[in-house]
């Protein structure tokens, strides 16, 4: 029986909810407000988060797949549970696809990307391997040591003589318009309602009467995080580059230049990224392999792991052929996808309200 | 009869009384073993005895003041009277005539053929079903002496020896307390090779002595020769490079182990003790850390993390920088290193590789040396076959100090074993840095970390405190706290070592 | 026809945005009708067996 700490948990969710949002961003479309757009995204996301642990809790013991047939009755909660790992696994899919479209056109042109890809699927399959718990030590570790480098980040960024603060101002100026419309949907969704995939390790946690707040924390503090890069982001680069840039973060990393001595830093961006990366797949592949023990009520998940990472893996080499489609896709059809808000806002809304009417009925009965 | 062919000894004899018979089934069991030794003799003409021993292993002289003159010297009237009963045979020979201090009556051929082949001497009397065993043990050992592979600047300089009441006195001199217990047992169907258990009763978990007999118990082995063989077979993970448990030869270095918690596993013929369980911060203590000044002590341990990483890191980063990602380095130093590199005909890897595979050869060869031949040859080797080898534009200079660095990194470890896992990562890591650049420097370096993060020491996470993050037991990982702020508090010690296994017990009032 | 094949890829998602969302409802569908069968077969044997639950983890 695997358990893991709840500072294992919050150091996994940080990392979690921080994640690639970090490298592409999705507030590029509100230019110099973003941040401010991000700050909306936390709080709204936050309540989202929040109600996917109420969910949990008013359905004591099991994962979160699990309420919908229980909830919902077998017909129709069971197909929507099993939309989950679908989803998930089509996540997972895309963030390789993150990978291919990063690593060989920055660090490593002269590599097949298969072959990178695949390597890191070997890793991924070695940390499935080996369970949730391995996966919860190894964030607590890496956490400090990325908060470090971004820390030494920010300061070289400082020292190289870029920023420039009058670029965040003039504040709103361009009114609310785009800042709705980058924080509904798709902010909320980005970072928040892809915590979903967390809510099949939450019943794993030690105790299990503090998840809630914990992922509050954590939502909290990665929304923080993200507001204050891309803050960075306008601050050295100014609205229109920073609406145009492919990757806001990586943009940044290329920008230090302290006295002709630190330099050409990219490679250490990407490092940054894969490893973020790596642990968004891991939740993902993690949870879609809990989500189809759980329905098919297999006694070992280990059998899972092969075919739902060599899925993932087909999944990420075939999805895009260029990175200029793939980011479209995120910003003009996943907003809009029926599969995303249903799973993400709709069907969780549901299931709230009636997991809580029929706690009510219960203890009033009681 | 002992069955030739199986491997275990049988020996259906019994003790019968008559010291002849008696006498002719030993001399069968120790056919052509012309190290035993026996004496016969007759106890005022009417007894008839004989001692049985093994030469080299035992005292001659305590055997000739202390049992034959007895018995030769004894009363006159002594057993003259033909009806004697067993016990006063017994009464007579323990309580009159044999002086030794430690003896004891065995009954069970099996056993007196074990302690004969222990060093003990045996003596069979006419009418006794049992024999007498007395302790006369002595052999040639060597003298106490620093210990080869743990010297320090500033510590005893006793180390363990291969005598086992030998190295369980340098314990129990460290410790004198009664609470610091000894069990014994012995493994090894041929050898039978003797090992005692030590810990500290009321700073131990019971689980876990109870958990590091179970294991010795289940061993099924022939011999025992060294500490290795009982290590690998109760170790949690035998196949991974890194070790689980600690080995030391110092007394000092078991001793304050003890007092944290842990069980020494000391065995009879070598210097090598086992103290379980073993985590990885644990392996890169030195106990010098504790005899020297606190700042000092603090700045060596990092220095000491810092040389873990550098270690295994370093020809990788090297390789990964030169071949993928030349903007990163400063470009001063990447038009140095492009001119050095200029005449080198091979890749950075193989450079790097040839370079290694070759410090790993001169370092192996130099522990076989004869040591005034040894230390020259390595160190000489190194510096003349690497300045020639950069002459000849094999390889290039910002290469040599690369691995020069590196194999200096990789001498800080305290553990032997631990450097020797470090060692062997280098390689594997410089080919995933050959392959992927610093892409593959983090795919490995996660492989590793998790590996390390899944093994478990006796129940105890390898990474504690930095896994299961505690942050209590992490100021005596980074920083050698003071004596003062030490904990010094009683009732943490009982029972929780096994989750805390960090928290020092030792006093540190200041007066 | 032909484009409707891979509804991952980012070509289809954009011109046709649905089909992924169909695409897996259809297999979601298929596979709930695994779940039932598992799930009969499960509860059977814990009917006959009368052990522990020892799935839930």
């Amino acid at each position: 029986m695997e358990i893991i700490s709840r500072h294992q948990l919050l150091t996994i969710s940080i990392i979690y909810q921080i994640g690639t949002t970090i490298i592409f961003g999705f507030a590029a479309g509100a230019g110099r407000d973003s941040w401010l757009a991000v700050l909306i995204s936390t709080f709204f996301g936050t309540v989202l988060v929040w109600m996917y642990t109420r969910i949990t809790h008013l359905n004591p013991g099991l994962t979160f797949i699990e309420c919908y047939p229980a909830q919902f009755g077998k017909v129709i909660g069971t197909p929507i549970a099993w939309l989950h790992p679908l989803l998930f696994l089509y996540i997972a899919g895309r963030i390789v696809a993150d990978i291919k479209s990063l690593v060989p056109t920055t660090i490593l042109p002269g590599t097949p990307p298969w072959v990178i890809l695949l390597f890191f699927m070997v890793v991924i399959s070695y940390g499935l391997f080996l369970g949730i718990e391995v996966m919860g030590k190894l964030a607590e570790i890496i956490l400090p040591i990325i908060l470090l480098i971004f820390l030494i980040e920010v300061i070289l960024i400082i020292s190289s003589g870029v920023v420039h603060l009058e670029n965040l101002t003039p504040i709103l100026d361009k009114g609310w318009g785009r800042i709705w419309s980058v924080v509904w949907p798709l902010g909320i969704i980005q970072s928040f309602g892809e915590s979903l995939a967390l809510a099949l390790v939450w019943t794993l946690m030690n105790e299990r009467a503090r998840v809630g707040r914990t992922m509050i924390l954590s939502s909290l503090f990665a929304g923080l995080f993200i507001a204050f890069t891309d803050a960075m982001a306008v601050v050295v680069f100014g609205e229109e580059i920073f609406k145009r840039a492919t990757y806001p973060l990586y943009a940044l990393v290329q920008a230090i230049s302290v006295s002709d001595f630190i330099a050409q830093l990219d490679a250490t961006g990407v490092i940054y990224f894969c490893f973020m990366a790596f642990l968004k797949t891991y939740i993902y592949l993690f949870a879609t392999i809990r989500s189809i023990q759980k329905l098919t009520y297999a006694r070992r998940s280990r059998v899972f792991i092969f075919p739902v990472v060599s899925i993932a893996f087909v999944l990420g080499m075939t999805m895009a052929p260029n990175v200029v489609e793939h980011i479209a896709v995120v910003q003009k059809v996943i907003p809009y996808d029926p599969l995303y808000l249903s799973l993400m806002m709709v069907f969780p809304f549901l299931l709230f309200c009636v997991s809580w009417i029929r706690q009510k009925n219960k203890t009033q009965q009681n | 009869m002992v069955q030739r062919g199986q491997l275990e000894h049988h020996f259906d004899y019994i003790l019968s009384g008559n010291a002849t018979e008696d006498l002719m089934n030993f001399k069968t069991i120790f056919n052509h073993c012309i190290d035993i030794k026996y004496r016969e003799f007759y106890i005022n003409d009417v007894k008839k005895g004989s001692l049985i021993f093994l030469n080299g292993m035992v005292n001659t002289k305590t055997i000739d003041l202390d049992i034959m003159k007895q018995l030769m010297d004894c009363e006159e009237n002594l057993f003259k009277e033909p009806e004697l009963l067993a016990e006063d045979i017994k009464n007579i020979v323990h309580n009159k005539l044999i002086y030794s201090s430690q003896m004891c009556w065995v009954e069970l051929f099996q056993e007196i053929v074990e302690h004969i082949l222990s060093g003990n001497v045996a003596l069979l009397l006419d009418g006794l079903k049992e024999v007498l065993v007395i302790s006369a043990k002595d052999w040639d050992k060597r003298a106490i002496d620093e210990p080869a592979t743990e010297a320090v600047i500033r510590g005893p300089r006793e180390g363990f020896q291969e005598t086992l009441s030998t190295n369980i006195s340098l314990i129990r001199r460290r410790l004198k307390t009664s609470l610091l217990k000894m069990e014994e047992m012995k493994v090894g169907k041929l050898s039978n090779t003797e090992i005692v258990i030590t810990y500290l009763e009321g700073i131990v978990n019971e689980n876990l002595i109870l958990e590091v007999k179970n294991r010795l118990e289940r061993i099924e082995i022939d011999a025992v020769l060294e500490s290795g063989y009982i290590e690998e077979l109760i170790e949690d993970h035998s196949f991974s490079l890194f070790p689980q448990v600690l080995i030391t030869e110092r007394p000092d270095r078991v001793v304050g182990n003890l007092l944290e918690g842990k069980v020494g596993i000391i065995i009879d013929n070598t210097p090598f003790v086992i103290i379980v369980p073993g985590t990885f911060f644990q392996l890169l203590q030195s106990p010098e850390d504790y005899y020297q000044r606190y700042f000092v002590a603090s700045s060596i341990r990092f220095l000491r993390l810092l040389s873990v990483v550098l270690s295994l890191l370093l020809p990788s980063l090297y390789i990964a920088l030169t071949t993928y990602h030349q903007e990163m380095i400063p470009t001063m130093l990447l038009i140095s290193i492009a001119a050095a590199r200029e005449t080198v005909p091979f890749p950075a890897f193989v450079e790097a590789f040839v370079m290694e595979v070759a410090f790993e050869s001169l370092r192996e060869a130099g522990v076989r040396l004869p040591r005034p031949v040894g230390q020259a040859v390595s160190i000489v080797g190194g510096l003349v076959i690497g300045q020639a080898a950069v002459e000849a534009g094999i390889v290039s200079s910002p290469l040599v100090i690369v691995v020069s660095m590196t194999g200096i990194a990789s001498f800080i470890f305290p553990s032997f074993q631990l450097g020797l896992a470090f060692r062997f990562l280098r390689f594997p890591m410089m080919i995933a840095a050959a392959t992927f650049g610093l892409y593959g420097i983090l795919m490995m370096v996660l492989l590793l970390l998790m590996h390390m993060l899944s093994i478990r020491s006796f129940g105890v996470p390898y990474l504690t405190p930095l896994a299961p993050l505690r942050i209590s037991g992490l100021k005596d990982v980074l920083v050698r706290v003071s004596w003062l702020k030490q904990s010094s508090n009683k009732s943490e010690k009982n029972k929780q070592q096994m989750g805390k296994p960090f928290i020092r017990h030792r006093q540190g009032k200041y007066k | 026809m032909g484009d409707y094949i891979l509804p991952w890829q980012s070509s289809v998602m954009l011109k046709h945005p649905w089909v992924l969302s169909a695409f897996f409802l259809i297999i979601a569908i298929l596979l709930s009708f695994l779940t039932w069968f598992r799930r009969t077969r499960h509860e059977q044997e814990e009917d006959s067996s009368g052990n522990q639950d020892r799935n839930m983890e």
